[in-house]
Protein backbone atom coordinates (compact mmCIF):
# COMPACT_ATOMS: atom_id res chain seq x y z
CA UNK A 1 0.00 0.00 0.00
CA UNK A 2 1.44 3.57 -0.82
CA UNK A 3 2.11 6.07 1.77
CA UNK A 4 -1.12 7.86 0.42
CA UNK A 5 -3.48 4.93 0.72
CA UNK A 6 -2.20 4.66 4.35
CA UNK A 7 -3.17 8.07 5.30
CA UNK A 8 -6.04 7.59 3.03
CA UNK A 9 -7.05 4.54 5.21
CA UNK A 10 -6.94 5.91 8.84
CA UNK A 11 -9.49 8.64 6.95
CA UNK A 12 -11.90 6.17 5.93
CA UNK A 13 -11.79 4.52 8.80
CA UNK A 14 -13.13 7.48 9.95
CA UNK A 15 -15.56 7.46 7.38
CA UNK A 16 -18.82 5.31 7.05
CA UNK A 17 -17.71 3.84 3.58
CA UNK A 18 -17.74 -0.04 3.37
CA UNK A 19 -14.90 -1.77 2.35
CA UNK A 20 -15.79 -1.90 -1.42
CA UNK A 21 -15.91 1.41 -1.52
CA UNK A 22 -12.94 1.70 0.15
CA UNK A 23 -10.92 -0.27 -2.45
CA UNK A 24 -12.82 1.77 -5.65
CA UNK A 25 -11.60 4.29 -4.04
CA UNK A 26 -7.55 2.81 -3.76
CA UNK A 27 -8.67 2.00 -7.50
CA UNK A 28 -8.89 5.40 -8.38
CA UNK A 29 -5.67 6.88 -6.91
CA UNK A 30 -3.47 4.30 -8.39
CA UNK A 31 -5.22 4.39 -11.81
CA UNK A 32 -5.09 8.38 -11.36
CA UNK A 33 -1.34 8.28 -9.93
CA UNK A 34 0.11 5.68 -13.21
CA UNK A 35 -2.06 7.73 -15.29
CA UNK A 36 -0.42 10.94 -14.55
CA UNK A 37 2.87 9.45 -14.52
CA UNK A 38 2.48 7.93 -18.15
CA UNK A 39 1.92 11.42 -19.41
CA UNK A 40 4.40 13.12 -17.31
CA UNK A 41 7.09 10.43 -18.34
CA UNK A 42 6.71 12.64 -21.51
CA UNK A 43 7.00 15.56 -19.80
CA UNK A 44 9.08 14.49 -16.25
CA UNK A 45 6.67 15.84 -13.82
CA UNK A 46 4.71 12.70 -12.35
CA UNK A 47 8.27 10.73 -11.80
CA UNK A 48 7.91 12.65 -8.82
CA UNK A 49 4.48 10.54 -7.76
CA UNK A 50 6.08 8.44 -5.25
CA UNK A 51 7.74 11.57 -3.75
CA UNK A 52 4.33 13.13 -3.50
CA UNK A 53 2.58 9.94 -1.57
CA UNK A 54 5.38 10.27 0.49
CA UNK A 55 4.94 13.30 1.64
CA UNK A 56 0.87 12.41 2.41
CA UNK A 57 1.94 9.97 4.86
CA UNK A 58 2.57 10.86 8.16
CA UNK A 59 6.04 11.62 9.68
CA UNK A 60 7.67 13.03 6.39
CA UNK A 61 7.53 16.58 6.38
CA UNK A 62 7.39 18.94 3.50
CA UNK A 63 10.67 19.95 3.63
CA UNK A 64 12.22 16.48 3.30
CA UNK A 65 9.62 15.59 0.37
CA UNK A 66 11.35 18.41 -1.73
CA UNK A 67 14.84 17.38 -1.20
CA UNK A 68 13.70 13.60 -2.02
CA UNK A 69 12.23 15.01 -5.20
CA UNK A 70 14.87 17.19 -6.07
CA UNK A 71 17.16 14.10 -6.11
CA UNK A 72 15.19 12.30 -8.32
CA UNK A 73 15.27 14.92 -10.90
CA UNK A 74 18.73 15.35 -10.76
CA UNK A 75 18.70 11.50 -11.24
CA UNK A 76 16.58 11.60 -14.11
CA UNK A 77 18.58 14.57 -15.46
CA UNK A 78 15.92 17.36 -15.44
CA UNK A 79 17.13 20.64 -15.78
CA UNK A 80 15.05 23.48 -16.50
CA UNK A 81 14.64 25.40 -19.54
CA UNK A 82 16.88 28.38 -19.88
CA UNK A 83 14.88 31.32 -18.41
CA UNK A 84 13.04 29.32 -16.37
CA UNK A 85 15.31 28.82 -13.99
CA UNK A 86 13.77 29.67 -10.32
CA UNK A 87 9.90 30.16 -11.96
CA UNK A 88 7.64 28.06 -11.34
CA UNK A 89 7.80 26.26 -14.17
CA UNK A 90 11.29 25.07 -13.15
CA UNK A 91 10.51 21.36 -10.82
CA UNK A 92 13.31 22.00 -9.14
CA UNK A 93 11.80 25.44 -7.44
CA UNK A 94 10.41 25.53 -4.00
CA UNK A 95 6.87 27.01 -6.04
CA UNK A 96 6.37 24.20 -7.68
CA UNK A 97 7.23 21.82 -5.79
CA UNK A 98 4.84 22.66 -3.29
CA UNK A 99 2.25 23.31 -5.99
CA UNK A 100 2.86 19.21 -6.75
CA UNK A 101 2.64 17.95 -2.68
CA UNK A 102 0.14 20.35 -1.47
CA UNK A 103 -2.25 20.15 -4.11
CA UNK A 104 -2.25 16.18 -4.28
CA UNK A 105 -2.57 16.44 -0.52
CA UNK A 106 -5.62 18.94 -0.60
CA UNK A 107 -7.38 16.67 -3.34
CA UNK A 108 -7.54 13.71 -0.92
CA UNK A 109 -8.62 15.49 1.87
CA UNK A 110 -11.12 17.24 -0.75
CA UNK A 111 -12.53 14.08 -2.00
CA UNK A 112 -13.27 12.33 1.54
CA UNK A 113 -15.15 15.74 2.62
CA UNK A 114 -17.04 15.41 -0.95
CA UNK A 115 -18.16 11.96 0.11
CA UNK A 116 -19.41 13.11 3.25
CA UNK A 117 -21.37 16.36 1.71
CA UNK A 118 -22.76 13.95 -0.88
CA UNK A 119 -24.62 11.53 1.56
CA UNK A 120 -28.19 11.42 1.42
CA UNK A 121 -29.07 13.33 5.08
CA UNK A 122 -25.87 15.76 4.53
CA UNK A 123 -27.46 16.70 0.94
CA UNK A 124 -30.89 17.39 2.50
CA UNK A 125 -29.90 19.14 4.93
CA UNK A 126 -27.49 21.39 2.72
CA UNK A 127 -27.94 21.07 -0.39
CA UNK A 128 -25.88 23.50 -2.14
CA UNK A 129 -22.39 24.92 -1.70
CA UNK A 130 -20.76 28.42 -1.67
CA UNK A 131 -17.90 28.42 -3.94
CA UNK A 132 -15.14 31.09 -1.42
CA UNK A 133 -11.83 31.77 -0.20
CA UNK A 134 -10.55 29.98 2.60
CA UNK A 135 -7.45 29.93 2.74
CA UNK A 136 -5.28 33.77 2.47
CA UNK A 137 -2.91 34.30 -0.57
CA UNK A 138 -0.42 36.97 -1.25
CA UNK A 139 -1.58 37.01 -4.96
CA UNK A 140 -5.11 36.44 -5.42
CA UNK A 141 -6.33 34.88 -8.59
CA UNK A 142 -9.10 37.53 -9.37
CA UNK A 143 -10.74 36.03 -12.43
CA UNK A 144 -13.02 33.22 -10.60
CA UNK A 145 -16.30 35.06 -10.74
CA UNK A 146 -15.57 34.84 -14.69
CA UNK A 147 -14.35 31.12 -14.61
CA UNK A 148 -17.30 30.39 -12.21
CA UNK A 149 -20.10 32.25 -15.09
CA UNK A 150 -17.96 30.32 -18.18
CA UNK A 151 -18.43 26.83 -15.95
CA UNK A 152 -22.13 28.04 -15.70
CA UNK A 153 -23.15 29.23 -12.59
CA UNK A 154 -24.91 32.15 -11.05
CA UNK A 155 -23.59 34.53 -8.55
CA UNK A 156 -25.51 35.92 -5.78
CA UNK A 157 -25.31 39.03 -4.55
CA UNK A 158 -21.39 38.79 -5.30
CA UNK A 159 -21.39 35.19 -3.65
CA UNK A 160 -20.68 32.16 -6.18
CA UNK A 161 -23.64 29.52 -4.84
CA UNK A 162 -24.94 26.22 -6.80
CA UNK A 163 -26.28 22.95 -5.48
CA UNK A 164 -23.72 20.05 -4.98
CA UNK A 165 -24.43 18.33 -7.87
CA UNK A 166 -24.70 21.25 -10.12
CA UNK A 167 -21.94 20.50 -13.17
CA UNK A 168 -20.67 23.52 -12.54
CA UNK A 169 -18.18 22.38 -9.74
CA UNK A 170 -16.45 19.69 -12.65
CA UNK A 171 -17.01 22.34 -15.05
CA UNK A 172 -15.12 24.51 -12.96
CA UNK A 173 -12.14 22.02 -11.78
CA UNK A 174 -8.86 22.24 -13.80
CA UNK A 175 -9.14 18.74 -12.61
CA UNK A 176 -12.12 17.33 -13.30
CA UNK A 177 -13.10 17.01 -10.10
CA UNK A 178 -16.60 18.00 -8.56
CA UNK A 179 -14.63 19.08 -5.07
CA UNK A 180 -11.20 21.28 -3.88
CA UNK A 181 -9.03 22.40 -4.93
CA UNK A 182 -10.15 23.72 -8.13
CA UNK A 183 -6.41 24.73 -9.34
CA UNK A 184 -3.64 24.33 -8.55
CA UNK A 185 -2.52 26.18 -5.02
CA UNK A 186 -5.77 28.43 -5.66
CA UNK A 187 -7.17 28.74 -2.05
CA UNK A 188 -10.52 28.44 -3.30
CA UNK A 189 -12.70 25.68 -1.36
CA UNK A 190 -16.47 24.92 -0.46
CA UNK A 191 -18.66 25.66 2.18
CA UNK A 192 -22.20 24.09 2.66
CA UNK A 193 -25.55 26.28 2.09
CA UNK A 194 -28.70 24.85 4.08
CA UNK A 195 -31.87 23.69 2.77
CA UNK A 196 -33.73 27.73 4.12
CA UNK A 197 -31.30 29.72 1.87
CA UNK A 198 -30.98 27.04 -1.02
CA UNK A 199 -34.91 27.46 -1.55
CA UNK A 200 -34.76 31.14 -0.50
CA UNK A 201 -32.07 31.28 -3.94
CA UNK A 202 -34.70 29.73 -5.58
CA UNK A 203 -31.89 26.81 -6.69
CA UNK A 204 -34.05 24.20 -5.35
CA UNK A 205 -37.88 23.38 -4.51
CA UNK A 206 -38.92 21.07 -1.69
CA UNK A 207 -39.75 17.83 -4.23
CA UNK A 208 -37.02 18.52 -6.04
CA UNK A 209 -34.61 18.42 -2.98
CA UNK A 210 -36.66 15.06 -1.95
CA UNK A 211 -36.13 13.73 -5.31
CA UNK A 212 -32.54 14.45 -5.76
CA UNK A 213 -31.99 12.35 -1.59
CA UNK A 214 -33.73 9.38 -3.08
CA UNK A 215 -31.64 8.93 -5.71
CA UNK A 216 -28.60 9.70 -3.72
CA UNK A 217 -30.01 6.66 -1.70
CA UNK A 218 -29.38 4.33 -4.70
CA UNK A 219 -26.18 6.14 -6.39
CA UNK A 220 -23.02 4.21 -5.68
CA UNK A 221 -19.91 6.91 -4.57
CA UNK A 222 -19.47 8.90 -7.46
CA UNK A 223 -15.77 7.76 -9.16
CA UNK A 224 -13.26 9.42 -8.67
CA UNK A 225 -11.69 8.89 -12.46
CA UNK A 226 -15.15 10.01 -13.94
CA UNK A 227 -13.48 13.12 -15.77
CA UNK A 228 -9.60 11.55 -16.07
CA UNK A 229 -8.03 12.70 -19.00
CA UNK A 230 -4.68 14.59 -20.19
CA UNK A 231 -4.35 17.18 -22.89
CA UNK A 232 -0.72 15.43 -24.10
CA UNK A 233 1.30 17.91 -26.53
CA UNK A 234 2.41 15.69 -29.12
CA UNK A 235 1.87 14.67 -32.53
CA UNK A 236 0.12 11.20 -32.88
CA UNK A 237 2.69 9.55 -34.85
CA UNK A 238 5.71 11.02 -32.70
CA UNK A 239 7.59 8.43 -30.73
CA UNK A 240 6.19 9.33 -27.20
CA UNK A 241 3.06 8.72 -28.41
CA UNK A 242 3.82 5.54 -29.67
CA UNK A 243 5.12 5.14 -25.96
CA UNK A 244 2.35 6.06 -24.77
CA UNK A 245 -0.21 3.38 -26.59
CA UNK A 246 2.63 0.65 -25.61
CA UNK A 247 2.53 1.31 -22.06
CA UNK A 248 -1.66 1.76 -22.03
CA UNK A 249 -1.76 -1.20 -24.73
CA UNK A 250 -4.05 0.55 -27.13
CA UNK A 251 -1.18 0.27 -29.53
CA UNK A 252 -3.27 -2.47 -31.23
CA UNK A 253 -6.91 -2.01 -30.20
CA UNK A 254 -7.99 1.30 -28.68
CA UNK A 255 -11.59 -0.02 -28.42
CA UNK A 256 -10.19 -2.29 -25.74
CA UNK A 257 -8.15 -0.62 -23.82
CA UNK A 258 -8.11 1.03 -20.45
CA UNK A 259 -7.04 4.53 -22.52
CA UNK A 260 -8.26 6.43 -25.85
CA UNK A 261 -6.33 8.80 -27.49
CA UNK A 262 -8.37 11.24 -29.20
CA UNK A 263 -6.63 14.21 -31.46
CA UNK A 264 -4.22 15.07 -28.46
CA UNK A 265 -6.58 14.22 -25.57
CA UNK A 266 -5.81 10.92 -23.76
CA UNK A 267 -8.77 9.56 -21.71
CA UNK A 268 -9.20 7.01 -18.78
CA UNK A 269 -11.82 4.66 -19.39
CA UNK A 270 -11.74 3.13 -15.76
CA UNK A 271 -15.51 2.06 -16.05
CA UNK A 272 -14.42 -0.55 -18.67
CA UNK A 273 -13.33 -2.73 -16.32
CA UNK A 274 -16.75 -3.07 -14.06
CA UNK A 275 -18.10 -3.55 -17.80
CA UNK A 276 -16.37 -6.29 -18.07
CA UNK A 277 -17.33 -7.65 -15.08
CA UNK A 278 -20.98 -6.96 -15.48
CA UNK A 279 -20.76 -8.67 -19.17
CA UNK A 280 -21.44 -5.66 -21.14
CA UNK A 281 -18.32 -5.50 -22.30
CA UNK A 282 -16.42 -8.60 -23.51
CA UNK A 283 -12.69 -7.78 -23.05
CA UNK A 284 -10.47 -4.85 -21.64
CA UNK A 285 -6.40 -4.81 -22.43
CA UNK A 286 -4.67 -3.88 -19.27
CA UNK A 287 -1.87 -2.86 -20.92
CA UNK A 288 1.68 -2.98 -20.07
CA UNK A 289 2.47 -4.90 -16.60
CA UNK A 290 5.41 -5.22 -14.10
CA UNK A 291 7.28 -7.08 -16.71
CA UNK A 292 6.44 -5.47 -19.93
CA UNK A 293 4.01 -7.66 -20.96
CA UNK A 294 0.54 -7.13 -22.49
CA UNK A 295 -2.59 -8.67 -20.07
CA UNK A 296 -6.40 -8.69 -21.27
CA UNK A 297 -8.86 -9.27 -18.80
CA UNK A 298 -12.44 -11.16 -20.49
CA UNK A 299 -15.70 -11.41 -18.83
CA UNK A 300 -14.86 -15.60 -19.84
CA UNK A 301 -12.17 -15.37 -17.01
CA UNK A 302 -13.97 -13.80 -14.71
CA UNK A 303 -17.12 -16.24 -15.07
CA UNK A 304 -15.06 -19.50 -15.05
CA UNK A 305 -12.31 -18.35 -12.20
CA UNK A 306 -13.10 -15.26 -9.99
CA UNK A 307 -16.85 -15.65 -9.75
CA UNK A 308 -16.23 -18.41 -6.79
CA UNK A 309 -14.89 -16.14 -5.23
CA UNK A 310 -17.16 -13.01 -4.85
CA UNK A 311 -19.96 -13.53 -1.87
CA UNK A 312 -20.85 -16.65 -0.37
CA UNK A 313 -19.17 -18.78 -2.86
CA UNK A 314 -15.94 -18.40 -1.71
CA UNK A 315 -15.96 -21.22 1.14
CA UNK A 316 -12.19 -20.71 2.09
CA UNK A 317 -12.00 -19.33 5.44
CA UNK A 318 -8.35 -17.74 4.71
CA UNK A 319 -10.00 -15.94 2.11
CA UNK A 320 -12.41 -12.40 2.37
CA UNK A 321 -15.41 -12.52 0.00
CA UNK A 322 -14.65 -10.08 -3.14
CA UNK A 323 -16.62 -7.16 -4.11
CA UNK A 324 -17.50 -4.94 -6.43
CA UNK A 325 -14.57 -2.16 -5.98
CA UNK A 326 -12.18 -5.57 -5.43
CA UNK A 327 -11.94 -5.94 -9.17
CA UNK A 328 -10.89 -2.18 -9.76
CA UNK A 329 -7.90 -2.74 -8.49
CA UNK A 330 -6.73 -5.06 -10.95
CA UNK A 331 -4.82 -3.18 -13.46
CA UNK A 332 -3.06 -1.79 -10.55
CA UNK A 333 -2.32 -5.10 -9.41
CA UNK A 334 -1.03 -5.86 -13.17
CA UNK A 335 1.06 -3.00 -13.29
CA UNK A 336 2.78 -2.52 -9.86
CA UNK A 337 2.10 -5.03 -7.82
CA UNK A 338 3.23 -5.21 -4.02
CA UNK A 339 4.91 -8.60 -4.13
CA UNK A 340 5.42 -11.13 -6.67
CA UNK A 341 5.79 -15.13 -6.74
CA UNK A 342 6.18 -17.80 -8.75
CA UNK A 343 3.91 -21.00 -7.46
CA UNK A 344 3.31 -23.62 -10.37
CA UNK A 345 4.62 -21.84 -13.13
CA UNK A 346 2.31 -18.81 -12.57
CA UNK A 347 2.87 -15.71 -11.62
CA UNK A 348 1.20 -14.32 -8.10
CA UNK A 349 0.51 -10.73 -7.39
CA UNK A 350 -0.18 -9.24 -4.60
CA UNK A 351 -1.71 -5.83 -3.65
CA UNK A 352 -2.53 -4.65 -0.05
CA UNK A 353 -5.74 -3.51 -0.30
CA UNK A 354 -7.60 -1.61 2.19
CA UNK A 355 -9.05 -4.67 3.71
CA UNK A 356 -6.83 -7.23 3.00
CA UNK A 357 -4.21 -8.58 0.26
CA UNK A 358 -5.41 -9.01 -2.85
CA UNK A 359 -4.03 -11.73 -5.35
CA UNK A 360 -4.04 -11.86 -8.75
CA UNK A 361 -1.94 -15.39 -10.49
CA UNK A 362 -1.48 -15.02 -14.10
CA UNK A 363 0.24 -17.95 -16.06
CA UNK A 364 2.05 -16.46 -18.89
CA UNK A 365 0.99 -18.36 -21.22
CA UNK A 366 -3.07 -18.65 -20.52
CA UNK A 367 -3.87 -15.00 -18.84
CA UNK A 368 -5.45 -14.95 -15.52
CA UNK A 369 -6.60 -17.85 -13.99
CA UNK A 370 -7.46 -16.34 -10.59
CA UNK A 371 -8.21 -13.42 -7.95
CA UNK A 372 -8.80 -13.28 -4.65
CA UNK A 373 -8.52 -11.82 -1.50
CA UNK A 374 -7.07 -12.90 1.41
CA UNK A 375 -7.02 -11.83 5.36
CA UNK A 376 -3.70 -10.53 6.37
CA UNK A 377 -1.55 -13.03 8.62
CA UNK A 378 -2.40 -12.09 12.22
CA UNK A 379 -5.41 -10.56 11.40
CA UNK A 380 -3.89 -7.30 10.82
CA UNK B 1 -1.45 12.64 19.06
CA UNK B 2 -4.81 11.97 18.55
CA UNK B 3 -7.71 13.47 16.56
CA UNK B 4 -10.22 15.61 18.63
CA UNK B 5 -13.03 13.70 18.37
CA UNK B 6 -16.78 15.48 19.06
CA UNK B 7 -19.79 12.99 19.70
CA UNK B 8 -23.20 14.53 18.45
CA UNK B 9 -25.62 14.62 21.29
CA UNK B 10 -27.19 10.62 21.29
CA UNK B 11 -30.61 12.43 22.41
CA UNK B 12 -30.52 14.19 19.08
CA UNK B 13 -30.38 11.50 16.93
CA UNK B 14 -32.98 9.44 15.61
CA UNK B 15 -32.86 6.33 14.45
CA UNK B 16 -33.29 7.91 11.07
CA UNK B 17 -30.29 7.63 9.13
CA UNK B 18 -30.56 10.80 7.19
CA UNK B 19 -31.26 12.35 10.23
CA UNK B 20 -27.81 11.36 11.61
CA UNK B 21 -26.35 12.19 8.45
CA UNK B 22 -28.07 15.83 8.52
CA UNK B 23 -26.64 15.79 12.12
CA UNK B 24 -23.24 14.65 11.30
CA UNK B 25 -23.13 17.37 8.46
CA UNK B 26 -24.47 19.95 10.79
CA UNK B 27 -21.46 19.82 12.83
CA UNK B 28 -19.62 19.20 10.58
CA UNK B 29 -19.97 22.51 8.27
CA UNK B 30 -20.26 24.29 12.00
CA UNK B 31 -16.45 23.13 12.49
CA UNK B 32 -15.06 24.14 9.61
CA UNK B 33 -16.83 27.19 9.51
CA UNK B 34 -15.04 27.97 13.03
CA UNK B 35 -11.73 26.37 11.76
CA UNK B 36 -12.09 28.91 8.43
CA UNK B 37 -12.67 32.32 11.04
CA UNK B 38 -9.98 31.30 13.53
CA UNK B 39 -7.63 31.03 10.27
CA UNK B 40 -8.29 34.45 9.22
CA UNK B 41 -7.91 35.81 12.27
CA UNK B 42 -4.86 33.78 13.54
CA UNK B 43 -1.90 35.79 14.15
CA UNK B 44 1.15 36.01 11.46
CA UNK B 45 4.28 37.80 10.77
CA UNK B 46 3.84 40.07 7.71
CA UNK B 47 7.17 39.29 6.23
CA UNK B 48 6.21 35.34 6.41
CA UNK B 49 4.35 33.54 4.56
CA UNK B 50 0.24 32.36 5.54
CA UNK B 51 0.53 28.90 6.97
CA UNK B 52 -2.93 28.77 6.73
CA UNK B 53 -2.79 26.22 9.12
CA UNK B 54 -6.37 25.77 10.43
CA UNK B 55 -8.25 25.98 7.40
CA UNK B 56 -5.86 22.88 6.40
CA UNK B 57 -7.32 21.14 9.40
CA UNK B 58 -8.57 17.72 8.50
CA UNK B 59 -11.87 17.65 9.39
CA UNK B 60 -13.71 14.40 8.97
CA UNK B 61 -16.84 12.46 9.83
CA UNK B 62 -19.12 9.39 9.94
CA UNK B 63 -21.94 8.18 11.18
CA UNK B 64 -22.21 4.32 13.15
CA UNK B 65 -25.65 3.41 13.97
CA UNK B 66 -26.66 5.44 16.29
CA UNK B 67 -23.42 7.66 16.39
CA UNK B 68 -22.43 10.24 14.83
CA UNK B 69 -18.86 11.34 14.99
CA UNK B 70 -17.20 14.64 13.58
CA UNK B 71 -13.11 14.31 14.02
CA UNK B 72 -10.62 17.31 13.68
CA UNK B 73 -6.91 16.19 13.02
CA UNK B 74 -5.37 12.94 12.66
CA UNK B 75 -2.66 10.97 14.02
CA UNK B 76 0.43 13.19 13.48
CA UNK B 77 -2.01 16.96 13.10
CA UNK B 78 -1.26 19.24 16.04
CA UNK B 79 -4.99 19.69 16.49
CA UNK B 80 -5.42 17.76 20.12
CA UNK B 81 -1.64 19.56 21.13
CA UNK B 82 -3.15 23.21 20.82
CA UNK B 83 -6.75 22.16 22.30
CA UNK B 84 -5.20 20.18 25.65
CA UNK B 85 -2.13 21.94 25.66
CA UNK B 86 1.16 20.34 25.98
CA UNK B 87 5.21 20.57 25.36
CA UNK B 88 6.76 19.45 22.23
CA UNK B 89 10.71 17.95 22.19
CA UNK B 90 13.19 17.19 19.82
CA UNK B 91 12.61 14.27 18.14
CA UNK B 92 14.83 11.40 19.25
CA UNK B 93 18.80 12.16 18.44
CA UNK B 94 17.66 15.29 17.91
CA UNK B 95 19.29 18.38 20.33
CA UNK B 96 16.73 21.05 19.46
CA UNK B 97 13.36 22.65 17.63
CA UNK B 98 14.36 24.29 14.59
CA UNK B 99 12.07 26.88 14.19
CA UNK B 100 12.30 28.95 10.95
CA UNK B 101 11.82 32.68 10.90
CA UNK B 102 13.08 33.93 7.93
CA UNK B 103 10.68 34.12 4.98
CA UNK B 104 14.20 32.19 2.92
CA UNK B 105 14.01 29.21 5.07
CA UNK B 106 9.99 29.11 5.58
CA UNK B 107 8.87 25.30 5.90
CA UNK B 108 12.10 24.25 5.47
CA UNK B 109 14.22 21.91 8.17
CA UNK B 110 17.68 22.92 8.40
CA UNK B 111 18.52 19.40 7.21
CA UNK B 112 17.01 19.65 4.00
CA UNK B 113 18.43 23.23 3.16
CA UNK B 114 21.98 22.31 4.59
CA UNK B 115 22.63 18.79 4.05
CA UNK B 116 26.63 18.75 4.22
CA UNK B 117 26.47 21.33 6.86
CA UNK B 118 28.08 24.17 4.45
CA UNK B 119 25.59 26.90 4.36
CA UNK B 120 24.59 27.75 8.15
CA UNK B 121 26.30 28.29 11.29
CA UNK B 122 25.22 27.38 14.46
CA UNK B 123 25.45 29.97 17.42
CA UNK B 124 24.38 28.41 20.96
CA UNK B 125 25.88 31.00 23.84
CA UNK B 126 27.14 29.23 26.79
CA UNK B 127 24.25 28.54 29.30
CA UNK B 128 21.14 29.90 26.79
CA UNK B 129 18.36 27.76 26.59
CA UNK B 130 18.04 29.39 22.92
CA UNK B 131 20.41 29.47 20.25
CA UNK B 132 20.43 30.36 16.22
CA UNK B 133 21.40 28.96 13.19
CA UNK B 134 22.67 31.30 10.82
CA UNK B 135 23.35 31.40 6.83
CA UNK B 136 26.94 31.58 6.80
CA UNK B 137 27.77 34.64 4.41
CA UNK B 138 25.01 37.12 4.76
CA UNK B 139 24.85 36.25 9.10
CA UNK B 140 21.19 36.38 8.34
CA UNK B 141 19.31 34.11 11.18
CA UNK B 142 17.40 31.61 9.37
CA UNK B 143 16.02 29.00 12.52
CA UNK B 144 16.04 29.92 16.04
CA UNK B 145 16.56 26.43 17.84
CA UNK B 146 15.34 25.83 21.59
CA UNK B 147 15.14 22.60 23.59
CA UNK B 148 11.38 22.59 23.78
CA UNK B 149 8.39 24.17 22.90
CA UNK B 150 5.20 24.99 25.51
CA UNK B 151 1.58 25.25 24.01
CA UNK B 152 -0.84 26.15 26.40
CA UNK B 153 -4.25 24.71 26.24
CA UNK B 154 -6.76 26.72 24.01
CA UNK B 155 -10.67 25.50 23.98
CA UNK B 156 -11.22 28.14 21.20
CA UNK B 157 -9.72 25.50 19.28
CA UNK B 158 -12.96 23.99 18.29
CA UNK B 159 -16.68 25.64 18.79
CA UNK B 160 -18.63 25.73 22.25
CA UNK B 161 -20.74 23.07 22.95
CA UNK B 162 -24.06 24.85 22.39
CA UNK B 163 -23.02 26.17 19.09
CA UNK B 164 -22.26 22.64 18.18
CA UNK B 165 -25.34 21.28 19.29
CA UNK B 166 -27.19 24.27 17.94
CA UNK B 167 -25.77 23.29 14.50
CA UNK B 168 -26.71 19.18 15.03
CA UNK B 169 -30.48 20.52 16.02
CA UNK B 170 -30.92 22.90 12.63
CA UNK B 171 -29.31 20.46 10.47
CA UNK B 172 -32.19 17.78 11.68
CA UNK B 173 -35.14 19.87 11.39
CA UNK B 174 -34.31 21.25 7.66
CA UNK B 175 -33.51 17.74 6.61
CA UNK B 176 -37.17 16.97 7.23
CA UNK B 177 -38.60 17.20 3.65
Amino acid sequence: MTASELILKKALVASDLDSSQWNQIQAGFRNRAFFSSCVAKVNIVSAMRGRVADYVKSGVDISEARKLMRRDLEQLKYSPKPGEEDTVKDLFSKARLDVILKTNEAQARGYIEHLGRMKPGAFAAFPAQEFLRVEARKAQRKDWPERWRKAGGKIFGGRMIALKDDPVWVNLSVFGNPFPPFDWGSGMGVRGIDRDEAEKLGLVTREELKAKVEELKRKPAPDFNANLQATIEMRHDSPEADELRKVFGIDKDEKGALVSFEKNVLHWHGERIREVVEGTLKKVNLGRGYDGRNLSLSHNIIEEHIIKHVGDNDHDHRNIPLERGDFELIPAIWRKPDKVARQKGCDVLELDAFDGILRLVVDPNVGIVSFYKMKRPGGA
Amino acid sequence: MLALKIHVPPDLLISDREAAEAAESGVFECVRAHLDRRNETAKHRADMPRSNYWARRPVASHVDGTKAVVEVGGESDGTALHYYGGVVYPKPGKKALAIPVNPAVWDEKPSAIDPDRSRLSLVWPKGSTTGTLREKDSGEVYFILVDKATIPADRTVLPEDNEITNAALAAIERAVL
